[in-house]
This record gives structure tokens, sequence and C-alpha cells, in this order.
């Protein structure tokens, strides 16, 4: 029997030490996923990041749309109270708000990925629970959510939705500026 | 002719310059109904948007901590009271129905600026709806306020109800933790899960009655207060402690004991047994009780 040299041996163990530590590191990852459950640190990591997002998102929604309705309001009470002719003014800030609707779809989708990241390898029902979990599970039902991203997408709808209300609360022209701004349809919550 | 040419230049100058001076005058010169309706529209969203996000960044700062306290202890266990304190105080200093605490000064400098800012444009140019109104009266909650600080504070506990609410909604537990240590009350509009409530009562004095088996629907929290009667007998102090676990969860009860002093456990979400254990130290009298909490 030739014995390979050391060379030829270490050529030949390679690959078999990396399908073997692949293996292993799968198997790591399966048994995390489907069988531990989450450590303390990854629910409480997987719940600040939610809320950080979450709440970066709500200012995001606010800030734009109490913009846009602060621009048209202000056209609309110069020419109510002192007759100055809003059509200038208004198509000006009409054409601040139009890019509005798209920008926060896009920050929706950016963010929910970053919350993915975090919390997607823990299960729903872990998320869910109450003890040892983050409770969701009023909020999952009540929305029907089957899948953590279906969860945090629900989670990111109704925050916007809250923003779109509390800017309505603040200020009660405001569906009427959005209107004016030809952007209200894309945010129903700014209503009653 | 060159001394013309430059009089003319000067002059054209000089009638330019008055000339933007007028345009800019017209075209600024806002009245000072238009200049207050703006003022009070402006003072109210930007100083209600700055309320907003102080009181989210409290609660959630607050829930943050405690939610931290309960984790570590039913998914690592060990004791966590050292941690609640922490947390609880922070809370109290933070979010406490107090006027020196952070909470109370933001809605005390919201009500100020804005109130101060729609003082001349006044309650009726606010709740109009007519052109030139700044349209609370739309607002069906707050339109029958009878006065400028009225509808301040009205429009404040509107978006107190939204921001709450959104906390509940990034943070489930925030409700039963905030109820937990006391501070529920301040919070209504935080969502709570439904409730089942269990008086721990008293077979005797200092000793406790033991509930068996205590059924509770999924998604259901358990709420657990004392009977006043559990207390020792032969002496006055207020001093005992009831002590309940439910699985991984665990909290203590003061006396005086009753409807006033309670702690919340669950909601359990799938169906099985949740064993419990009940503790009473009060002076000299030592008891307990156990048993399972069946989710059908």
């Amino acid at each position: 029997m030739i014995r390979p040299t050391t060379t030829e041996t270490i050529i030949m163990r390679a690959p078999a030490r990396t399908v073997r530590r692949v293996v292993t590191l799968l198997a790591l990852i399966a048994s995390a996923s489907y069988a531990d459950a989450a450590t303390s640190k990854e629910l409480l990591d997987c719940q600040k990041q939610l809320e950080s997002q979450v709440r970066a998102f709500s200012n995001v929604v606010l800030q734009g749309l109490a913009g846009c309705a602060q621009k048209v309001v202000e056209c609309k009470l110069a020419d109510e109270i002192d007759a100055v002719d809003p059509t200038a003014c208004i198509a000006k800030a009409a054409a601040k708000c139009t890019g509005l609707p798209s920008k926060v779809s896009d920050q929706a989708a950016a963010r929910q990925a970053k919350v993915a990241a975090r919390c997607g390898l823990i299960p729903l029902a872990e998320i869910e629970q109450f003890s040892e979990g983050l409770g969701f599970f009023n909020v999952a039902t009540s929305c029907g959510a089957a899948s953590v991203t279906a969860l945090v997408g629900c989670v990111f709808d109704a925050a916007r939705c809250s923003a779109e209300r509390e800017l309505f609360t603040l200020d009660p022209r405001a569906q009427d500026s959005l209107t004016t701004g030809g952007i209200a349809a894309s945010f129903p919550c700014v209503a009653p | 002719m060159k001394k013309r040419t430059t009089r003319a230049a000067a002059v054209a100058a000089v009638a330019g310059i008055l000339g933007t001076v007028l345009a800019v005058e017209v075209t600024h010169a806002a009245s000072v109904t238009l200049t207050e309706a703006t003022r009070c529209r402006k003072a109210i969203t930007t100083q209600g948007r700055v309320y907003a996000k102080k009181r989210l960044g409290l609660l959630l700062g607050c829930v943050d901590k405690l939610l931290k306290c309960e984790i570590l202890s039913e998914v690592d266990g060990g004791n966590q009271n050292a941690c609640r304190t922490l947390a609880e105080d922070s809370c109290n200093d933070r979010l406490g129905s107090g006027s020196t605490t952070t909470l109370g000064k933001a809605q005390a400098s919201f009500d100020e600026k804005a109130g101060a800012s729609c003082v001349v444009f006044d309650l009726p140019g606010m709740l109009s709806t007519a052109a030139g109104g700044l349209w609370y009266a739309n607002d069906a909650t707050c339109a029958a306020s009878p006065d400028v600080p009225t509808l301040i504070d009205c429009i404040r506990g509107q978006i107190e109800q939204e921001v709450d609410a959104a906390v509940g909604n990034t943070k489930p537990r925030a409700g039963i933790l905030l109820a937990n240590m006391g501070l529920g009350d301040e919070f209504p509009n935080l969502p709570l899960p439904p409730v089942q409530t269990l008086v721990v009562g008293a077979a005797s004095p200092g000793t406790i009655q033991p509930p068996g088996a205590i059924n509770l629907p999924a998604g259901t929290a358990l709420r657990v207060e004392g009977d006043p009667g559990l207390a020792c007998t032969g002496g006055s102090s207020n001093n005992g402690n009831l002590t309940i676990t439910v699985g991984t969860q665990s909290a203590t009860i003061k006396e005086p004991w009753g409807p006033t002093r309670f702690a919340l456990f669950g909601p359990y979400t799938t169906s099985g047994s949740v064993a419990y254990t009940i503790d009473l130290k009060d002076q000299s009298c030592n008891d307990s009780a156990s048993g399972n909490v069946v989710i059908p």
C-alpha cells in the first residue's frame, strides 16, 4: 500500500473536513431553529429591533405627512383669511407631497426586512406567548398572522395607521390638505 | 452723456429695489388673523408631535427595563428582584402621576406652549369648520370644549390614547408589566388581554383556602389578589407577603390585601397545565397551596 504524501493527505482531507463542518453548522442552525427555545438575548434583541424600526418608521410617516399638510394648509388659510390666490402656492406644496407614498412604502419594506433578519429565527409561537415570550398572541390573532414576517407586517401597518390618526388629531384639516396635495388615498387613516 | 446714463441707471436700480421691497411687502403682509391662525395650528402640531414622541420614548424605555427583568427571570431563571426594583424606581420617576415626573413636565410643557400660542386666535376660530377655521369641531371628543385650555387638554388626551395604543402594538406585554408595578391606572389605554380574577381566600386567618385546579381560557390572563382575611391574627402589622408562582412567572403581593393590589400572570396561549404555588408569609403564619392552571 502506498501512503499518500503529507501534501496529498491535507488536500484530500480538507474537503471532507469542510463538508463535516458545514453539516455540523447546518445541524446547529436546524436545532436552533426548530428544537431549542429562543434565548433571553434573542428575544430581547428581537423586541428591541422591532421597537426601534417601528419608531423610526412612524417618525418618517408623521414627519412627512405633517410637512405636506402644513405647506398646503398655509396656502389655503392665506386664501380663506386674506384672499391670497392659492394656485401657485398649492402647486408648489403638492409637488413636495407627491413622492411621499412611495417613500413611506420603501421605508416600510426596508425596515421590516431589518426586523425579520433579527426575529426571523425565533418561532412565531415564542414571539406570541406572554410567558417566556414577547406577548404578540393577541396582535397576531387579530390580524391573522401565521408567520413572523406576516406579524411584523401587521405591526408596521398598525404603526402607520396610528401615525396617520395622530396627525388627524393634531390637525383636523390634514385630510383636506392631503386631498388637495393629491395623496389622501394613500393614507386612509388620516381621518376621524 | 456718460453722466446721464449713470444717473438713469441709478434711478432704475433704486426703482427696482423699491419695487422688489413693495412686492415682498404685498406678498408677506399677512393679517393678524392669518398670523394667529397659523401660529396656533403650528404650535399644536409641533408641540403635539414633541409630546407624543416624548411619551412614546418614556413608555417604551420603562417597559424595556421591566421586560428585560421578566424575560431574564422566565427564560434564564434566577432572582430578578434587584432588577425589578431598579426598573420600577426608574419608571415611577419618569411616568408616575405627579407633576414633577418627566412625563408630568412634558404634559405641562405641551399645555403651556400650545395654549399660549392659541389664546389670541381663540376657541371659536379653533373649532370653526368654516373657511379660515382650524376645524377642531370635527373631533367629536373635543368639540364641546368650553375654552382654549380645555380644548388643548382634550387634544392631549387624544394623543395619549393614540400613543399608548401604539406602545401596546409594539410591546404587547407593556400593559401587564405596568399594571403589575401599580402604574396601570395611569395608562388605561394600554391594551390588556382579557382577565380572570382569582381571590386567594382564607380558610382561617393566616391560612390559605386551596384554590384547586384553576381553569383559564387560552389568551386570558390570571389576575390574583389576596383576601384581607388572610392576615395573621394577633398582630396589627401590615407586612405580610403573598408570593404567587405560575410556571416561570412569579410575583409578590404585599399586605394590605384586597382588590387594589394584584398580580397578572400569563395569558397562556397553548392548551395544557401550568403548575402554580401560592405562599403566604405573615408574622408567625406560613402557609402554601399548589395546583395547576389548566388551559383547555
